[in-house]
């Protein structure tokens, strides 16, 4: 069957070729030269040539009168295009540098060479120095908050991206509370934190900052437990006591995300929310510290900023940048 | 305005809650005790101590202003508070035997602690308590095998776990088997 199959194939096919070879080759003379007119002009015309018609034949075709036989339609080969013609796609032998292939191959394929444009910064590298107040534990002192600080910072705007920023205060506290036996008396302590900030903002104006940022930070501080009463129901007995002179340091860090917005000319106003956690901090022999300076309460997670800036550009260009950026809003 | 600075109303209201539920968060409770009370637990004198629940028996401070019990003779217990004195670096129990047969002065036993009493800052919310760091105990044997300080070095503060284990020469009844 398969056999029969086969042969059925081969005797299809070269009846298919021979009937393809016979039509490649129009110009051949397949029809009797006498019998066909190639154009359109009457045979017993004159010709624009200089040859008669009577004496020669330009072709091998006769001249015999067009009402005799049909004149047959026009056919055009085009030099390019074939239908006919099998497709054979067209192989590449050599690279793209002439040198030869190890066989040839249907593409050749090129790196591409567009490279990408390396990003301008807009603002330069040492852009301004930014200095600003905390002031979020004073107005927390409004509210009732019975210990604190204040602080003042400074950080050096890098392409108005990266901001290393340092902070350094002072912390207090003074807490009776209501129904407790004693006064927790935090002596003004210094603290400080160093960290850095990532400006989300750092392509668009640079009146507007949304930023991330991490602290460091620790605090060496003092205080005093007072005004202590301690009873024994049971004997009827009371006593007035104190802890004094109770010192310990402390390293916390701080994860934040803030914002600052300019106010008016180089002044700005800025607020952050922080996470805050405490590495190390050695509890005296008598006490656990409540407050810690620069990080707040000792049992707490979040704390906050809240500053007033004054920006001090550090080169022209940065400032022209600023106005450009203003003049666009 | 750019699409960015459109988020910041969501900023705000969004740390804002945080803020609030920050604060919320903040225990200001104290969870252990407000001052140190020391928790003395019974137990049977045997090579296998067990804890052991004693009726029939009253204990009071010695020389107490009110003469109040820390245990009268109708309760069941298997531990009872002993307040330490603060004027004094001493204190003194007596465990006064109701039985039949015990009810008499001569049988009390007393137990005498004498400690070092320590001031100590907890927290906010606890306050200021004084630790006792127990340095001796003297008792009579009566019915009283031993007394031992059961917490690390001997120091009792305001946590509340047991810190005293009085052990008592007593006999055992066997739950009756089913």
């Amino acid at each position: 069957m398969r056999l029969l199959t086969l042969l059925m194939g081969i005797i299809l096919a070269s009846v298919a070729y021979s009937q393809h070879s016979q039509e490649q080759a129009p110009n051949q003379a397949t029809t009797p030269a006498d019998s066909i007119a190639t154009d359109t002009l009457p045979l017993d015309s004159v010709l624009t040539d200089s040859l008669a018609v009577d004496s020669i034949a330009v072709d091998s075709i006769a001249t015999v009168s067009p009402a005799e036989t049909p004149r047959p339609t026009r056919k055009l080969t085009p030099v390019d295009v074939d239908d006919n013609k099998p497709f054979r796609p067209s192989l590449h032998y050599y690279d793209s540098k002439g040198e030869l292939l190890d066989e040839p191959v249907l593409f050749l394929s090129q790196l591409d060479t567009i490279r990408k444009k390396k990003r301008k910064h807009i603002y330069p590298d040492l852009n301004a120095v930014s200095i600003g107040l905390n002031l979020w534990d004073p107005i927390m002192a409004v509210t009732g908050q019975r210990y604190g600080g204040i602080d003042i910072w400074a950080d050096l705007s890098i392409q108005n991206r990266f901001f290393p920023i340092i902070e350094a205060g002072v912390g207090y506290a003074h807490y009776t509370p209501k129904d407790g036996n004693f006064t927790y008396h935090g002596r003004p302590s210094f603290y400080a934190k160093v960290g850095l900030n990532y400006n989300f903002f750092f392509d668009d104006t640079d009146a507007y900052q949304l930023y991330a940022g991490i602290r460091g930070g620790f605090s060496s501080f003092t205080y005093d437990i007072t005004d202590i009463t301690i009873n024994s129901p049971y004997w009827e007995e009371t006593h007035l006591t104190e802890i004094r002179d109770q010192h310990t340091l402390a390293l916390y860090g701080e994860a934040l995300l803030g914002i600052k917005v300019r106010i008016y000319k180089a002044f700005s106003m800025g607020w952050s929310i922080r996470y805050h956690h405490l590495f190390k901090c050695d509890n005296p022999a008598n006490s656990v510290p409540h407050y810690i300076p620069g990080f707040g309460n000792r049992n707490g997670v979040l704390g906050a900023s809240f500053s007033v800036i004054y920006t001090i550009p550090l080169n022209k260009t940065g400032e022209r940048n600023d106005k450009k950026s203003l003049g666009k809003k | 305005m750019s699409r960015r600075l459109r988020a910041l109303p969501f900023l705000i209201c969004s740390t804002i809650a945080m803020l609030w539920m920050a604060t919320a968060c903040i225990s200001g409770e104290c969870l252990d005790n407000k001052n140190s009370l020391p928790l003395a637990a019974f137990y049977s004198s045997q090579s296998s101590p067990q804890k052991i629940s004693l009726d029939n028996i009253e204990v009071y401070g010695l020389d107490t202003p009110s003469g109040q019990l820390l245990m009268d003779s109708t309760t069941n217990a298997s531990s009872v508070y002993l307040p330490f004195r603060i004027d004094e670096p001493q204190s003194t129990f007596i465990f006064h035997y109701k039985q039949q047969g015990l009810n008499d002065e001569a049988f009390n036993d007393t137990i005498t602690f004498r400690y070092d009493i320590v001031p100590y800052f907890v927290s906010a919310a606890c306050g200021a308590i004084y630790k006792y760091k127990v340095r001796e105990i003297a008792s009579t044997h009566h019915l009283i095998d031993s007394v031992k300080c059961t917490v690390p070095d001997s120091l009792i503060d305001n946590v509340a776990v047991e810190n005293i284990a009085i052990y008592f020469r007593v006999q055992l009844q066997e739950a009756a088997r089913r």
